[in-house]
């Protein structure tokens, strides 16, 4: 794994299925919107040795039309949504700031858990994207100090505590503790 | 390489073994921990196929929302 500047990393493993499923998934989403990785993916896509159910992942608020494009695109190419099936239910449950998950048709798990961005913190994750170049294309993820600082202080699982050992322990010398306390002190003002 | 750290208490344990693992990707190509991790999550993609509840039960079982 090389930084090639302090945006972009190269990983030079294998590709798995997960990366697989997800680099389909994003190959249509970004045609039509913005996206940015979150959470545990993030972490398993830089080596963390454990598998998940559902990577997380933001998108930056879309017009109806535009949407049902995409969600016919998605479609098309073998996805389904778990939630809802007509393009009015599941354009309203993102509306509505639902997140609405995505599977390969008639498979439950993995899926990809896609919500709107709700308030400044979500935001931001689109201001500071890492892109992760793998042997199939490039995965965009949210700041690694960012991720850290959410799991440690919001969600605060056994499994995002050790996500979040994994990557302060892997990316030792490249994080920024400043950055890590600055994110942790706007989630304690965000969620209290 | 070091060893392995070992405790008794179990999640004590299991970040040992986090730190264990990332001193171990660092020492290694990318390739070679890469083929191991994929070993681990190629196996859950493959179960995945077989997992037995339906998507309206699995949201229920996560308190989200369905209209299928």
């Amino acid at each position: 794994m090389e930084w090639i500047d302090e945006k972009k990393i190269k990983l030079d493993k294998p590709v798995n299925e997960l990366d697989k499923f997800v680099l389909s998934f994003i190959k249509i989403l970004e045609k039509y919107v913005d996206y940015v990785i979150i959470s545990g993916y993030v972490a398993i896509l830089l080596g963390r040795s454990r598998a998940t159910e559902d990577v997380d992942l933001f998108i930056k608020l879309l017009e109806k039309e535009k949407f049902i494009r995409m969600y016919h695109e998605l479609k098309e190419a073998g996805f389904w949504c778990l939630n809802a099936e007509s393009d009015d239910d599941v354009y309203s449950y993102l509306k509505d700031n639902i997140a609405i998950r995505f599977a390969r048709k008639w498979q439950t798990i993995p899926n990809l858990e896609v919500k709107f961005p709700k308030n400044r913190l979500d935001w931001d994750a689109f201001a500071e994207i890492i892109e992760v170049e793998t042997e199939e294309g490039i995965i965009k993820i949210s700041s690694l100090e960012k991720q850290i600082a959410f799991k440690k202080c919001y969600l605060g699982s056994d499994k995002d505590l050790e996500d979040a050992r994994h990557l302060e322990e892997f990316f030792k010398d490249h994080l920024d503790k400043e950055k890590i306390k600055k994110y942790k002190e706007l989630i304690r003002y965000e969620y209290g | 390489m070091a060893k392995l750290k070992v405790s008794q208490d179990n999640r004590e344990s299991r970040l040992f073994f986090v730190e264990y693992w990332a001193q171990y990707m660092k020492e290694h190509s990318d390739k070679e921990w890469g083929k191991q991790q994929n070993m681990l999550i190629n196996s859950q993609m493959l179960n995945a196929k077989h997992y037995p509840f339906s998507a309206k039960k699995y949201l229920e079982m996560k308190g989200e929302k369905s209209s299928r």
